[in-house]
Order: C-alpha cells, then structure tokens, then sequence
C-alpha cells in the first residue's frame, strides 16, 4: 500500500511538475531585423538575420495580434496570432492525477507530514492547494487553445498609400482679404490714377477647360494591357480658376473612383494645360490647344490589385 | 469503501475540469475608417501656418469622439458651448452645453496605449512646422475645469461650462465625448458588411461637429463645422477555426490602403474580450 501510494505521489508530482509550464516559445518568421511590438507597443523582438526570432508567449495572456516594424519605416503593421484548439485530455488528466494524489493524502486518513505536502507543489501557510495545478496554462487552459509553434509577419504584403480626394481647405486671414480688397482695381479706379499699380487677374481656366471629355482607355499592370474601354467618359467640372474635378466614367454611366478627384491646372509650353494631383504627382492630365486630352493615373486601386489608367479623349 | 470514495472524487474532479471552460473563438476580423469631407494635412501640404483654430479630432474603439482645440493666435479665444454641436449619424444634434446631461468620461489623452490617446506626436507632424511640439505635449486643459501645463493622464468632466476662455496658444479638449453611431466594437460586432470604398453618400455614419468661437472677447463668433463620414468597412469571417491571419491578409487585400487612412480601427472579433483586442490609429485634423 505505501509503495502504491508513493508511487501514486511521484506520478503527481511528475504531472503537476510538467504542467508548470508558464510560457511558450513560438517562432516567428519574416525579414530580418524587423522589430516585433506586442498591441501596448513595446517591442519584444527583433527578428535575426537568418529570418526567424523566437519569441515567449506567457501562458497566462492573450494576443489577437501583434505588430511589426521594418527598419526605416514608420509604419507598423498587425499581423494575427493563430491558435489550435487545446486538446482537453492533457488537462483532465493533469486534473485526475492531481486529485488521485489529492485523494491518497485523504484516504490515508492521518494528514501527511507538510515534506510530503510540499512535493505537490508550493505550500503557504500550511494550504494544501498547489499554486502549480492543473490550471498553471492559465488562460490557455481556461479558453482551450495553444499557440502554433510559428508565425508569419504580414510585411511581405503589398500595401499601397492613401489617396485623399477631399478638397485642400484654404485659410485667408482678415489682412489677406484687406490686401485682396485694396489690389482689387476697376476701370473707374485707373481713370481716376495713373499712378495705381494693375493688377492681372487670373484667367478662368477652369472655366475654359470644363467639359465632357470622350474617348478610350486602357488598364495597364507591368507594362500589359489588361482591359481596354470603349466610350469612357472625363467629366471636369471647374472649381476656381485654377482647380478642377474630374470623374471618369464607363460608358453605362459607372464611375470609376469612389469620388471626384480635385487637381490643380497648369499652362504648358505649347499653350496647353497640365493637371496635376497634389497628393499623387505622377497622375496627369494634358489637354492641347485642340482639346484632345491625354489622361494617366498610375495608381488605380481595383479589387485589390493596382493598375495604370491611361485614356485619350476629346473634348464634346 | 476507501476505493469507492477515491473514484468518486476522481470522477467528480474529472467531471468539474471537463465541464468548466470557454472555447476561444476568433469569429471575424473587422476594420473599418473614417476621414472628413476636406483634406487631410500629411505628407502632401499642412497645415498653413496662418491657421488661427486647429481642432484634433481622435475616435476611441467604442466609438467615442473626442474634439481638442488649439488657440493659434496671440488672443484669448473664448469657445462657446452653448453654440457648439455634435451631430450624430441619425441626424440627432446635442449641444456641448447641456445641463441636463451629465456625463462621466475618462478620456486617457496622453497614454499610447489606448485607442483614444491623441498621439500629440502625429498633431506637431501634421502641422509641420518647428518648436511647436513642445506647446503642444505640454497640457491638455479640459473643458474649464482642467489644470493648465500639466499632461493629463486620465480626465473626468461632469460639469458644464456656456463658455470655455483658451490663453493665447494653448488648448483644451471640448467638454463631451460623443458616442458615433456606426462607429466602434459594437457596430463590428453587428455588422457584415463588405465596402472597402465608400464616398460619403455611400457612408453608413455621417456626422459633424461645429464648434463656435471667438477672439475679440465674444462681440462676435465664428464657427468651424468638420464634416465626417466612415468611408469602408470590412469584415472577414475567420473561416477555419483558429486561422485568424488569414482573415486579416483578405482584409488588407480587399482594401491595400487601410493602414494609411486617416482614421482606422481594426478589431478581432472574439468570445472573450481580452481588451487588447484591437488597435486604432489616426487623427482627424481641421483647420481654419
């Protein structure tokens, strides 16, 4: 009987010994050096130069994610923490064995000596419940789950910047509009003082260039074409003299962006004008003296996949 | 009789640990944004120097709208509550001075690690110009009750105030945190729908807010009205128990520019709330 019963204490012990795990390792994988930030922001690695860092996941938190940092960019990005569904054996054996030995001190009937208690685990003030049961997963074990043993960072992803069509909020001061109301001249003002300056106005340009714009068009994607449109349709709507909306169309009508787009007129050399998107340089609108118009917009955001929008139309 | 009674307590522990836990269930990973009618300030201009009123707006993950105003010039700007307004995404409008409602909000204005922190470091960016940051980290002043040139790190207000005095270039945060309809955890929760792209006639939540000011000791006031609306949302179903990431990589797919929009939130939608479930990054700038 005592050899059964040290030999059921043992076995306890070596459960509850197992069981006292309070981490986990896991790997995660991505390009080196990148910085991993757990969701509070401090950083909890950094990933080696052969791709891979390991990382301690305390069994007594949870992440939905964490986030990574490439060196030179400012920007993090989440990336989700997988799990597996925790098979519920392991806990109630763990359980099973704990209370077999938990039954034995009972059964035995006197209250074994506190040496014999200790083995089960850390005894306070002569408590007989182990702070190392069962329940040392922590929350892994009260949720059922567990970590794969790797992750991925999502850095490989592509990521493209954000294009803000709202309009650009201008701010006039009360000395910008005395200053306007002073230069402002009228016919009436030159003939009464040869000596007051003349101020050029602006030309309306928007005016002179808004208008329906028809022609076709075409989706490029590293340097192939991959669909062409008959009949699109370039509304430009003017906004001052020097801005412009414009909105491209199909020929049933549906738009391609979210919204109309704000950009800026310029003259060129040959007498013709410029558009130009503040945020996004590279997209431009030609127009000629004979209003043919040339239109490119090199990041098109279509289903996910970014595309080169180039289309040459006429004025209506 | 000893043996009978060691498997009854086997079998009743074994009974208890088998019957006691939650499953954690990941069901969906949510995101969605918000930006404003006008431009943001960023990479491609800022905010003009010459900008007499700059109100940071941030929206904490349940949705809360926290408006701070900065007082850009050298005069004392008196804001006026009474004529200060949120209108809410079902048209409903509440004035920032009501007596009636009472509300107790913490807003954490200076931590980093809570959805509604202003991150004051992102403000000095935007305004882009030298020196100003300083001004701007070194106190929130809250409604009229606050301290002045302390960072604050959890703030209560539940009293009102007609009318809030702001010192030449300073700042305070506007008295209420208005709740946004469409916007937060719970409106991720309920939702299923799929608009990585929307304009704002589209838009589920389209709110604004207009605050009244003064600068000349309130003989006259003007206003800054900032119009507001979510322009996506998308929610991915985690379709293979566990396979969390996945649903996050058909989120940043579906919408290859949602880490840059001026205001964004991304929520893991599960059974247990950890708290620390989400993340949000942005804040919404107007100008005047």
């Amino acid at each position: 009987m005592k050899v059964i019963f040290r030999l059921i204490v043992l076995v306890t012990f070596c459960a509850l010994q197992f069981s006292c795990k309070t981490t986990d390792t896991i790997k995660i994988i991505g390009t080196p050096k990148t910085e991993i930030y757990t969701p509070e922001m401090k950083k909890i690695a950094t990933i080696n130069d052969n791709g891979a860092v390991d990382v301690k996941f305390s069994k007594r938190t949870h992440y939905s994610f964490l986030m990574s940092r490439v060196p030179g960019s400012k920007d993090y990005v989440p990336f989700a923490i997988d799990y597996l569904e925790n098979s519920q054996k392991t806990m109630v054996w763990g359980w099973t064995l704990y209370t077999v030995g938990l039954s034995s001190l009972v059964i035995g009937g006197a209250i074994v000596s506190t040496p014999m208690m200790a083995i089960g685990g850390l005894v306070t003030a002569g408590s007989i419940w182990p702070i190392c049961s069962a329940y040392s997963g922590g929350i892994q074990t009260m949720y059922n789950f567990k970590y794969p043993t790797e992750f991925k960072t999502n850095q490989s992803l592509k990521f493209v910047d954000f294009v803000d069509d709202g309009y650009i909020k201008k701010v006039e001061s009360k000395q910008d509009k005395i200053e306007e109301n002073n230069d402002v001249t009228s016919e009436n003002n030159l003939k009464a003082s040869s000596a007051l300056k003349s101020v050029i106005s602006l030309k309306d340009y928007g005016k002179q260039i808004e208008g329906e714009y028809i022609g076709s068009g075409k989706l490029k994607q590293d340097g192939m074409t991959i669909e062409t449109f008959d009949g699109l349709i370039i509304s430009i709507e003017k906004y001052t003299k020097k801005d412009v909306y414009v909105n491209v169309k199909t020929s049933d009508g549906i738009e391609f962006f979210s919204s109309k787009i704000l950009y800026n007129i310029g003259v060129s050399e040959n007498g013709g004008f410029v558009l130009s998107m503040e945020d996004m340089p590279s997209a431009k609108i030609q127009i000629n003296e004979s209003n043919d118009l040339q239109y490119n917009h090199p990041n098109v955001n279509i289903d996910g996949d970014v595309y080169t929008l180039e289309i040459s139309a006429v004025k209506k | 009789m000893n043996t009978i009674k060691f498997f009854v307590v086997c079998s009743l522990m074994s009974f208890l640990a088998s019957c006691s836990t939650v499953k954690l269930t990941t069901h969906s990973v949510a995101y969605q944004s918000v930006k404003t009618r006008h431009a943001q300030p960023g990479k491609s201009f800022q905010i003009p120097a010459k900008a007499k009123i700059i109100v940071a707006y941030t929206i904490s993950p349940d949705g809360g709208l926290t408006a701070i105003v900065y007082n850009r010039t050298p005069e004392i700007m008196i804001i006026d509550q009474t004529m200060s307004f949120f209108v809410n995404s079902d048209g409903n409008s509440t004035s920032y001075y009501d007596p009636t409602v009472k509300t107790t909000t913490t807003t954490d204005l200076s931590s980093v690690s809570k959805g509604a922190s202003v991150n004051l470091g992102s403000v000095a960016n935007a305004f882009g110009i030298g020196g100003i940051a300083g001004n701007l980290a070194s106190g929130i002043n809250v409604g009229g009750s606050g301290t002045s040139g302390k960072a604050l790190t959890n703030t209560t207000y539940i009293a009102d105030q007609p009318r809030i005095s702001l010192s030449p270039n300073s700042n305070c945060a506007m008295s209420k945190v208005f709740k946004v309809i469409g916007l937060g955890k719970d409106a991720l929760k309920s939702n299923t729908l799929q608009a990585p792209y929307l304009n704002e006639k589209e838009s589920y939540s389209r709110f604004s807010v207009c605050i009244s000011y003064s600068l000349d000791g309130g003989a006259t006031y003007e206003k800054i009205v900032t119009d507001f609306y979510a322009d996506s949302m998308v929610i991915i179903p985690v379709e293979e128990k566990g396979k969390v990431n996945d649903a996050l990589n058909k989120v940043y797919t579906s919408k290859p520019d949602a880490l840059y929009e001026p205001w964004w939130m991304l929520y893991f939608v599960n059974n247990v709330d950890w708290g620390n479930d989400f993340r949000t990054q942005g804040v919404l700038y107007d100008y005047q």
